[in-house]
């Protein structure tokens, strides 16, 4: 199963809003990258917790995984077909997204590295915070999100 | 990108979070050569840290181009005093570690980033853009 990691601002993007960008990156994924599973964890950061180029973030931050050896042709048509319904449906300036399409290995070191930060205690909270947040989506239908504070 | 996430035990006030952010900004820019426009920091409270500390900072950073492993020890080093003087923490109640992340594998204002080192012409072009 595939990951996508997507970070946005609390107060700027919508549960309505992330429905439709859910449903965008995954007909997405399935057009360019094929039938794969892929389950995405919708990270909305509160207001004053992010900063971008010095101020108060208004940035959102896509970060999907793909197949090994992906191709770069593949990786850029899929970011600016992503990016141009995204941008539709929030109507963020293109400055203000960041996608990233990156190789299992390095999803696995990114996932992995905020599990290694933490101690065993840290780990345990932050699963029961995840499984809380899947749970509650699955009982409403809606893509698992979550807030970064425990 | 860079991404840097500041995972703490307890909250961090506004006050301290800008500070702190602003830190890594300058840091990061002026170790790197990077422009600010791509730097950003997300902040998680109430998180246990390993060995007992108080805060751990992850950076995802763009690798390759003209980022060698003495520059990015240097910015992994820099980060992490940065950060212990914004938050009035000892440098050995924090942890940070950095993640090097190729740049054509990401997109910001609707271009392929650049290579460490070329941001200059990135820069000119989306500005043209």
């Amino acid at each position: 199963m595939r990951k996508a990691l997507i970070t946005v601002q609390e107060q700027q993007v919508s549960k309505p809003q992330i429905r439709k960008l859910d449903e965008i990156i995954k007909r997405n994924y399935r057009r360019f990258v094929g039938e794969d599973n892929l389950t995405s964890l919708w990270c909305r950061v509160p207001k004053g917790q992010m900063f971008t180029n010095y101020d108060d973030s208004r940035s959102s931050l896509v970060t999907l995984e793909c197949p090994e050896d992906f191709k770069q042709p593949t990786r850029v048509a899929m970011m600016k077909a992503v990016e141009s319904e995204w941008l539709t449906v929030t109507q963020q300036h293109p400055d203000e997204l960041m996608l990233a399409i990156i190789e299992p290995e390095l999803m696995t070191t990114l996932l992995g590295s905020n599990q290694h930060r933490l101690s065993f205690a840290g780990r345990i909270f932050f699963a029961l915070n995840m499984l809380k947040s899947a749970v509650k989506a699955k009982f409403i239908g809606a893509p698992i999100s979550f807030n970064p504070n425990l | 990108m860079p991404v840097y996430t500041v995972a703490s035990r307890a909250p961090l006030n506004y006050e301290t979070r800008q500070q702190a952010a602003k830190s890594i900004t300058e840091i990061h820019c002026a170790v790197t050569g990077a422009p600010p426009e791509f730097v950003n920091i997300v902040f998680m409270e109430g998180h246990r840290i390993k060995e007992g500390k108080e805060l751990g900072v992850i950076g995802t950073v763009r690798k390759g181009g003209n980022r060698n492993k003495e520059l990015t020890d240097s910015l992994r080093q820099q980060i992490h005093d940065g950060v212990a003087a914004a938050t009035g923490l000892a440098r050995q109640q924090m942890a940070t570690k950095l993640i090097g992340f190729p740049a054509s594998w990401a997109m910001e204002g609707g271009e392929i980033l650049p290579e460490p080192g070329e941001e200059g012409a990135w820069l000119k072009r989306s500005e043209v853009a």
